[in-house]
């Protein structure tokens, strides 16, 4: 090879490749170390036989919490999702707890309960729910659920509140805290709690979360779901940039919870919970402290808690929760911006810097270590982004700086096909497909890891300079959105002006079009960004369902589920 | 006016409205970036047009000589900008070049403005930060060039590649990396932690518990005070300490990075082992004339070559055979530092009694320093 050539792309590219060459040589040490498990418990453990079915009797009682704030997009199908479940729904509790929501996030799940207590379908229409659910082809009947159904509302700020107010109401053995926007799998309750049951060891366990781009739906101008020929909702047509940022996406979470998540459970070193879908044994949750509202990440958090009491904390491959991937910027960039703050923070309270190598050394260890990838190796990597195209100033050939770039973008994109290659041979099947479907956005993966990258540093500044807040006030690219309409307005003005004149003019009258923006709520502020509550003037506000309805069998997913006696017995 | 001092002054104001608008604006990650990224570029073409950077090479290659010869008794001898001949345990002898890459030009600049913008520390800790990120640098850079020349001279010169971009700038990479979690992640990180448990603003947490801030004044003044003295005790004890300094070329120059260490062949590898000086030639006093022309006849020797003495000025030289051109070379002429090397890759061959010329052309009047040697494999012109 060319010395000058490998001098610049060695040399000085050292920089840019070797955190990635970091983070390449960590999947490989995951993949390595989850292969030498399987054998080694196929060889010496003897893995349980997970084929036999679970006694539906012997099953624990689980309490699903839903933490909410402004929702009325997804909560609806959310508990949708609940609903299908092949868990017993008698044996089922789910709590949503409302911030005081200024939508009709609460009055929906008041006509889930209404609908559950009358045992028979809405009539309002397809905006509320149209009765089936359609879950990787197939087709479930959504109408009734056998479980209890609670709502709790509070005028207080925060998630980790709401969330703490849920597990304070909730009678489960095992506590189940999901997110809004994650919809379950048919299956993801049941075996969840089959974690617990096989392994008595685990205190706590994380569900496998998998991006799903096809649950973003097509709706008509007024905001309607439109349906297709099976009565369902349509997955709506994707543009490019959308495409790009929910298919990275998915590649993203695939490699973070199927090599990573396994890693951590194998080794010990968890260091976050999913948010969207995370389960406790309730004496372990009891014991902890709950969560706690200090940082931005109350479930990173909550997890070092739990890792610092010496809890076992797993993952869960079988218990898959879907969820939305982030489709715009402005959101994916306060979505980063607040990880990577609460990252910081939660490390900074929990990292001993003098390391206790009896007690916490490996846990610091992989904190440390984190933090050197994630933090350390950031700071002179973002300036030689910039720094090496510009090298031609310093008497390198352009081609030859092109020829030094389009080497380190072969060898991203080749440890990206690596990934998702070792990926495809260990997911199931509708993973595999979704996989074979996306496999080609590989060649702009580097973009995206680029653009994280800087979002995640954004999120590293912006720790030490700014208040705590769910969404970040500050957002470049919601700027460059306000002044870009503001621009556009301007434009508005005069040509409406012209459009005006010219109606004047010929005696035309137009009909003003009818434009429907999709409606970007602030979907996960629960409240912390509004002013004027008065925490004193705070109060709960618990509606449970009707109890005098009628008992009644329903057939669920092969289950028959005696509803209402044991509602009965638990309130 | 030089190109890069033109660069600064145009890139200076524009850098400087954005890096405040960014920071009115609390868009952070604008804001470090670009300031960062702007004052790199800027402090590099500064120290392009003052020199700067040549000076760090002077001075890293003479610590460099002083290390090798002090510590690991390696024969070697120091010459002005940046060069070492060194004798190889095979006993031939090679010139190791220092290019401006070895210098840490950059990574000094990248460090310094890292710090400086760095929104977490106050003045003060940012400046004793940047001062102490800049000596660091510059120490592990030495210990990066010293690996490179053992590596040189116990495997030869063929592994010079392999340990300049491999295993040294791993080396520089590591220590580089530990110098960041010092000076950043680990201020970051505590202060984090700390404002959140003890309720206080991130600005208070950050100045409590460090090594950089103000109760350690006398420790930071004694540390200072040791690295001065240690650097001046380096010039002490060396002799040839005024090298470090010596400036050849003041005029705006181009830097070639594509070569950091090459090593020049020496008169025995091109000529054999019977190779000598035939003459040297000093030509000093021009009076007016661009050409010289030097004569010569062959006695006993087949091949030869001409070498440009080191601190010579650029020369063209032409080779005439019985008054036949035979080859034509330059050396100097693209802007590189001028290096003792041989004109020609290839000796020229001879045979006895030929008659040989060699015309020295475009020669400037003032200040005019053209030093030549004629090798020859055997034979002198006494």
């Amino acid at each position: 090879m060319n010395n000058s050539l490998f001098i610049l792309a060695v040399f000085w590219g050292v920089w840019i490749i070797i955190p990635v060459l970091f983070d390449g040589i960590l999947t490989f040490l995951y993949m390595l170390v989850i292969v030498f498990n399987r054998k080694y418990n196929a060889i010496f453990k003897r893995a349980k036989n997970r084929k036999q079915a679970l006694d539906p009797t012997q099953l624990p009682r689980v309490s699903i919490i839903i933490p909410t704030y402004n929702e009325e997009e997804n909560i609806n199908e959310c508990l949708n999702y609940l609903k299908i479940q092949t868990y017993p729904q008698d044996k089922m509790e789910i709590i949503v707890v409302d911030n005081g929501s200024t939508d009709q996030t609460s009055a929906i799940v008041k006509e889930h309960m209404k609908e559950i207590w009358q045992s028979q379908k809405s009539e309002t229409g397809n905006n509320h729910l149209n009765g089936k659910i359609k879950v990787n082809g197939q087709t479930y009947e959504t109408n009734g659920f056998g479980g209890l159904l609670r709502l709790v509302i509070r005028y207080e700020k925060g998630k980790a509140k709401a969330l703490n107010a849920g597990i304070k109401l909730s009678q489960g053995e095992i506590i189940i805290n999901i997110d809004c926007r994650s919809f379950l799998a048919p299956e993801a309750i049941y075996n969840m709690v089959r974690k617990f049951l096989d392994n008595p060891e685990y205190g706590a366990a994380t569900g496998n979360v998998e991006i799903d781009w096809q649950l973003i739906y097509e709706r008509d101008h007024h905001g309607n779901y439109l349906l297709d020929g099976d009565d369902h909702y349509r997955p709506r047509e994707l543009s490019h940039k959308e495409k790009f940022l929910g298919k990275a996406q998915f590649m993203e979470y695939l490699t973070s919870f199927r090599l990573g998540r396994q890693f951590q459970d194998i080794t010990g070193s968890m260091y976050t919970f999913s948010g969207a879908f995370s389960a406790f044994r309730r004496d372990v949750l009891l014991n902890s402290g709950l969560y706690k509202s200090r940082t931005v990440a109350e479930d990173t958090d909550l997890t070092l808690d739990l890792q610092g009491q010496n809890v076992r904390l797993g993952f869960a491959q079988d218990a898959k929760a879907y969820l939305k991937p982030v489709i715009s910027f402005e959101r994916f960039y306060s979505q980063r911006i607040r990880w990577h703050r609460g990252q910081i923070e939660t490390i900074g309270l929990h990292l001993d810097w003098y390391g206790n190598f009896r007690k916490g050394f490996w846990r610091n260890f992989w904190l440390m270590l984190l933090l050197i990838i994630d933090h350390t190796f950031g700071f002179p990597r973002i300036i030689w982004i910039f720094m090496l195209p510009l090298f031609f100033l310093f008497g390198y050939s352009i081609t030859l700086i092109v020829e030094a770039i389009l080497i380190m973008y072969a060898f991203y994109v080749l440890m990206d096909f690596l990934n998702a290659g070792y990926c495809y041979r260990i997911v199931g099947r509708e993973t595999r497909e979704k996989l074979k479907d996306s496999i080609q956005y590989c060649l702009v993966t580097p973009f995206f890891r680029i653009l994280t990258f800087y979002f995640r540093f954004a999120g590293y500044l912006e720790v030490l300079k700014e208040p705590q807040a769910w969404t970040t006030p500050i957002n470049p690219v919601r700027s460059v959105k306000e002044y870009q309409s503001s621009i556009r307005g301007g434009y508005q003005k005069t040509t409406n002006f012209g459009l005006k004149v010219w109606q004047f003019v010929s005696g035309q009258k137009a009909e003003a079009p009818v434009y429907y923006e999709e409606k970007i709520a602030e979907l996960d502020g629960f409240g912390l960004e509004r002013n004027g509550s008065d925490p004193k003037e705070a109060r709960e506000i618990e509606i449970v369902p009707d109890l005098n309805r009628e008992n009644g069998r329903r057939k669920m997913d092969g289950l028959y589920i005696n509803n209402a006696k044991n509602a009965n017995k638990e309130v | 006016m030089d190109s890069r001092l033109l660069a600064t002054i145009i890139i200076f104001p524009i850098w400087l409205t954005l890096v405040l608008v960014f920071r009115r604006h609390r868009q952070w990650l604008l804001y470090y970036l670009i300031a960062a990224f702007g004052l790199t570029l800027q402090m590099v073409f500064l120290a392009e047009h003052f020199g700067i950077d040549q000076l760090l090479v002077n001075l890293a290659s003479f610590h460099v000589d002083l290390i090798s010869k002090n510590i690991f008794h390696i024969p070697m001898e120091l010459m002005s900008n940046g060069r070492f001949q060194i004798i190889l345990t095979n006993g031939s002898s090679s010139i190791l070049k220092l290019g401006i890459e070895c210098s840490a030009i950059l990574e000094s600049s990248i460090v310094i403005s890292l710090i400086l913008f760095y929104p977490l520390f106050n003045s003060s800790q940012k400046i004793l930060r940047a001062i102490f990120g800049l000596v660091i640098t510059y120490v592990i850079n030495i210990l990066r060039l010293m690996i490179i020349v053992l590596m040189a001279y116990k495997f030869g010169p063929d592994y010079i590649f392999l340990a300049h971009a491999g295993v040294a700038r791993v080396f520089f990479f590591i220590f580089e990396l530990l110098l960041y979690w010092y000076l950043m992640t680990k201020p970051t990180v505590k202060s984090v932690g700390d404002s959140i448990k003890d309720g206080v603003p991130i600005a208070q947490a950050a100045t409590v518990g460090h090594t950089f801030q103000r109760r350690n004044a006398l420790a930071q003044v004694a540390i200072i005070v040791l690295v001065v003295g240690l650097s001046l005790g380096s010039f002490k004890m060396s002799s040839e300490w005024h090298k470090a300094f010596i400036q050849v070329a003041r005029e705006p120059r181009p830097i070639i990075y594509q070569e950091e260490t090459s090593l020049e062949p020496s008169p025995k590898e091109v000529l054999g082992e019977q190779s000598q000086v035939f003459d040297q030639l000093k030509i000093d006093n021009l009076s007016g004339q661009k050409e010289y022309i030097y004569r010569f006849e062959v006695t006993d020797f087949t091949l030869l070559n001409v070498y440009l003495v080191e601190g010579s000025q650029p020369v063209m030289v032409e080779v005439f055979l019985n008054e036949e051109f035979q080859n034509r070379s330059i050396i100097g002429a693209t802007g590189e530092p001028i290096l003792e090397k041989f004109f020609f890759k290839e000796p020229l061959k001879v045979l006895g009694s030929d008659m040989v010329e060699l015309r020295f052309r475009n020669l400037k009047e003032v200040p005019s320093n053209y030093q030549i040697k004629v090798y020859t494999n055997g034979g002198t012109n006494e």
